[in-house]
């Protein structure tokens, strides 16, 4: 056989992994960040605006910011106000716009007198006095608004940290079709990364994604150059994105020990724990409650079922060595500024007091650290769930489908 | 080149068309599903997988079959699929294709939802916030979506010995007809779990067969006269009483949407209207048609329009016609884009989506939503009306809405909110998260143009989803209109 015979053989062999892969990240298509723009501004903005009880809400931008996504990627200073009615009036003062989107264009200079004909009760500005990523204007820019406004209604001023929190993670059903193919597109990718897998050979940083394995004493290798082991229970976390809108999945796999044909029983029985736990967390979580208080929700019922919460992912040698521990962080996911400032059901993040709206795009983020007490004293398996959820008016919905088993690794 | 290297050549290049033209056509997840569930399970859909309909099957087993059943009072649903609903011809069509037997396309509209073409399903309410799923009888294509599989019958297939064996080990059961072995065992089933209501899968009162999209997935008036009967005599009296038509639990069930579902909707993901613009050859103004140019319809149009005569008319400038979705003008010569009617002609088709968006509520009649957009049109300054014909008689100067909004992609078409259709299909509750294809045509009257002629534009179905917020779309729909040079 001649060389170009084996090189169009080779590329025939090389084609299907080529051209098979089902699934591409979306690109953004301007037809769909419009109708997410102008969805969000029609069904999101007025309420989140209510709820908070802002009446105005000036975004100055003068660079590409976070919200580049939801509102456009031009500078000018945006300005929501709420004069009644089922919409909230959409203005850009001194930039450039898509004319189907917002209302008014005016120039910057009109700023002081745009606002006072408008009498605004509570005026929400992009800025915060913590430490925050929400806080997108400049100092200079701060001072000068502030000033423009004029005492009178500078008083009325607030940090529009809260809002613009609610504001992201409202979803619109264009987001939540967006969630669920990009769920698929990691959950694929996983896959993929699970097939390259060799035992003793391949190292997690061969692997991509958030590469983790833990001993029975909960000793992590995570990213590092550990070479897989046959017995090691490893987790692939991948991101997949369009935009700044991303989310994060999981999957689970274990390698076979020689002489092993299946999951040994104790591998089994962790997965029970997750299908049990995914259970209670998914009848017990409501849109409307905040983050922390659905957490004391979910632990009691952990506890009633006979588990043990950690409130850190690491095992609690102390508590009952009969009981699974299992550790709670089901951050938002799609339109985040960050897990910290985004709802949150967890025992940490200024998220955390935020409430959990309709649709809420996030993970069931869950830890379970299992005692083997056969293989001794505070030995313990260990693996992490990480599913892309929805709340709806029936409760937890999954988008796609969750992580069906712990894949078998020969 | 010698022979073999032409051969390897061939092979490779047979091979890489095969795979390119793969990007844009997926294996279906089950045969005719791209057909039947149109706009979710499109062969061009990357998303809608084997896995993706396993994964709605349970969704929808979890969250849609508890409430369906409780709120229509059946604590149990009786489903029977029979074999002989797709038939030996259709297994003959296919049997070359590299399919498995239950991948073979049945006609009950509930074969994907069930992943079966030939089953008796139980599902039973025994409490708690889930429903028992039984395959009493057959094959599914998901069995870990169901909680008991007790297999074919032995008997489902009656020229083999296994029947000789039973009739002869068994003489005191043998059933007086072998049309008894069909539901062998389900009188003690049913006892056993003693419902109170029990939903079988027959027609009573809907016209679901004639009433429903004949041409993707009509529904079916149900199981047979025959099937009828001996279900009713294995049940026997105290149980058969209990039977009742399940044919709003089949609408309901098949009409709510998990989330699952609703991803699928949203398309392939790009949402752009770069892939749906057609990208045409040079249109010679005077020769071009619209059939040359694949197009559906002139929006140009006299009071008295009449399509297909206008199918072999060449297309002139100042014309404006649709293809797919899309609306077309071509421009005169000095035009850098469409004159100021057309523009408002589209600003009017904007405004009747944005007053349909606001004005359609979960848990209404498509009648009553009907009513409701009617009202809002003529508020602001627009007619209704009834068929999608440009009504010369009213006022000239107000814009004409036709209205035909419905369930898509499941072949039910209800609800509806339209004038069209059987009565069940409007008098069916608006439930939450329903694909609604949203389906309006505007007639803008110009004039200016001349009396009665008007600019038409048919939406085809935009894909709306119904939340507590009114309709949202997961795709989005047209932006504007194309100017051709």
């Amino acid at each position: 056989m001649n060389k170009v015979q084996i090189l169009l053989i080779f590329l025939s062999i090389l084609l299907p992994k080529n051209l098979h892969g089902q699934f591409e990240e979306p690109k953004a298509s301007p037809e769909l960040m419009k109708l997410i723009r102008e969805q969000k501004f029609d069904v999101i903005l007025p309420s989140v605006m209510r709820d908070n009880e802002i009446d105005m809400w000036i975004h100055v931008k003068r660079k590409p910011d976070f919200f580049d996504f939801e509102f456009g990627d031009k500078p000018g200073v945006y300005i929501f106000t709420d004069r009644g009615g089922n919409r909230i009036e959409r203005a850009v003062l001194g930039g450039q716009i898509d004319r189907d989107l917002y209302d008014i264009l005016a120039p910057e200079s009109s700023l002081g007198k745009f606002v006072s004909e408008r009498n605004p009760k509570h005026i929400a500005l992009n800025y915060t006095e913590r430490s925050s990523s929400f806080k997108t204007i400049s100092l200079n820019d701060y001072k000068k608004t502030l000033k423009t406004l004029g005492k009178k209604y500078s008083k009325r001023v607030v940090p529009s940290d809260r809002l613009a929190a609610d504001y992201l993670a409202g979803r619109v059903i264009a987001e939540i079709a967006l969630f669920g193919r990009l769920l698929m597109i990691s959950t694929e990718i996983i896959e993929r990364e699970f097939n390259k897998i060799i035992p003793g050979k391949t190292r997690l940083s061969d692997i991509s994604g958030n590469v983790f394995v833990r001993d029975y004493n909960g000793n992590e290798e995570n990213n590092t150059d550990y070479i897989v082991q046959p017995g090691d229970l490893i987790g692939i976390l991948h991101d997949a994105n369009m935009m700044d809108f991303s989310e994060h999945n999981g999957g689970i796999g274990y390698v076979l020990r020689k002489g092993e044909t299946n999951l040994p029983p104790e591998v089994k029985r962790i997965w029970e724990h997750a299908l049990i736990t995914r259970n209670i967390f998914r009848k017990n979580i409501t849109a409307g409650a905040t983050g922390v208080e659905q957490l004391e929700i979910l632990i009691d019922k952990l506890e009633e079922a006979g588990y043990v919460y950690i409130d850190k992912d690491q095992y609690d040698k102390t508590a009952d060595p009969e009981k699974t521990q299992v550790h709670i962080d089901f951050h938002a996911m799609g339109r985040i500024i960050s897990q910290e400032e985004a709802p949150r059901i967890s025992p940490t993040g200024w998220g955390k007091d935020l409430k959990i709206p309709l649709y809420h795009t996030f993970t069931f983020e869950y830890m379970i650290h299992m005692p083997v007490p056969e293989f001794g004293k505070g030995k313990h398996l260990y693996i992490c769930i990480h599913d892309g959820v929805i709340v709806t008016e029936r409760g937890v919905e999954f988008p796609a489908a969750p992580i069906q088993g712990i894949r078998i690794i020969r | 080149m010698k022979k073999v290297t032409i051969f390897p050549t061939i092979a490779f290049i047979s091979f890489l068309f095969w795979e390119l033209d793969a990007q844009t056509d997926y294996p279906e997840a089950m045969v005719g599903i791209s057909h039947a569930y149109y706009t979710s399970f499109d062969s061009d859909n990357p998303f809608a997988t084997k896995e993706m309909l396993d994964h709605i099957r349970r969704e929808k087993f979890d969250l849609v079959l508890p409430r369906v059943m409780r709120e229509h009072q059946i604590d149990m649903w009786i489903h029977v699929i029979r074999p002989w609903t797709w038939s030996g011809n259709e297994f003959r069509r296919l049997e070359h294709m590299n399919l498995n037997y239950k991948s073979i396309d049945s006609s009950d509209p509930l074969r994907y939802e069930f992943g079966s073409n030939a089953a008796v399903l139980v599902f039973t309410d025994l409490g708690g916030d889930r429903i028992e799923r039984v395959v009493f009888e057959g094959e599914v294509e998901d069995p870990s979506a169901f909680d008991i599989i007790r297999g074919q019958s032995t008997f489902i297939n009656q020229e083999n010995y296994e029947i000789m064996d039973y009739v002869k080990e068994n003489p005191d059961l043998v059933p007086g007809s072998e049309m008894g072995y069909r539901f062998m065992g389900l009188g003690e089933f049913v006892a056993k779990r003693d419902p109170k209501r029990i939903g079988v899968n027959y027609a009573e009162t809907l016209s679901l067969a004639e009433g429903s999209e004949t041409y993707t997935l009509a529904l079916t008036d149900g199981i047979s006269f025959a099937d009828h009967l001996h279900l009713s005599k294995t049940l026997g009296n105290e149980y058969a009483r209990r039977m009742v038509s399940a044919e709003h639990l089949i609408l309901d069930y098949l009409t709510r949407s998990v989330l699952g579902e609703i991803v699928l909707f949203g398309g392939s993901g790009q949402g752009s209207e770069e892939g749906r613009i057609q990208q045409y050859n040079p249109i010679v103004p005077g020769v071009t048609t619209l059939m040359d140019v694949d197009g559906g319809w002139y929006c140009t149009r006299e009071w008295d329009h009449d399509e297909e005569a206008f199918t072999s008319v060449p297309l002139q400038r100042g014309d404006m016609f649709q293809s797919g979705q899309i609306p077309y003008y071509i421009l005169k010569k000095g035009e850098e884009k469409p004159p100021q009617d057309v523009l408002r002609f589209w600003d009017e088709v904007v405004k009747v989506r944005k007053i349909i968006s606001r004005n359609v509520r979960v848990g209404e009649t498509g009648r009553k939503a009907l009513q409701r957009i009617i009202d809002k049109l003529e508020e602001a300054g627009m007619a209704y009306i009834d068929r999608d014909r440009f009504d010369v008689t009213l006022d000239p100067e107000k814009t004409q809405v036709h209205l035909d909004l419905h369930q898509v992609g499941k072949g039910v078409l209800a609800p509806r909110i339209s004038p069209m259709g059987p009565r069940w299909h409007s008098d069916k509750k608006i439930p939450l998260l329903l694909t609604l294809g949203v389906e309006y045509m505007v007639h803008m009257p110009v004039p200016d143009w001349g009396k009665g002629k008007h600019l038409y534009y048919c939406s085809l179905h935009e894909r709306g989803v119904v939340t507590e917020r009114g309709v949202e779309f997961a795709l989005p729909p047209v932006s504007g209109i194309e100017s051709i040079r």
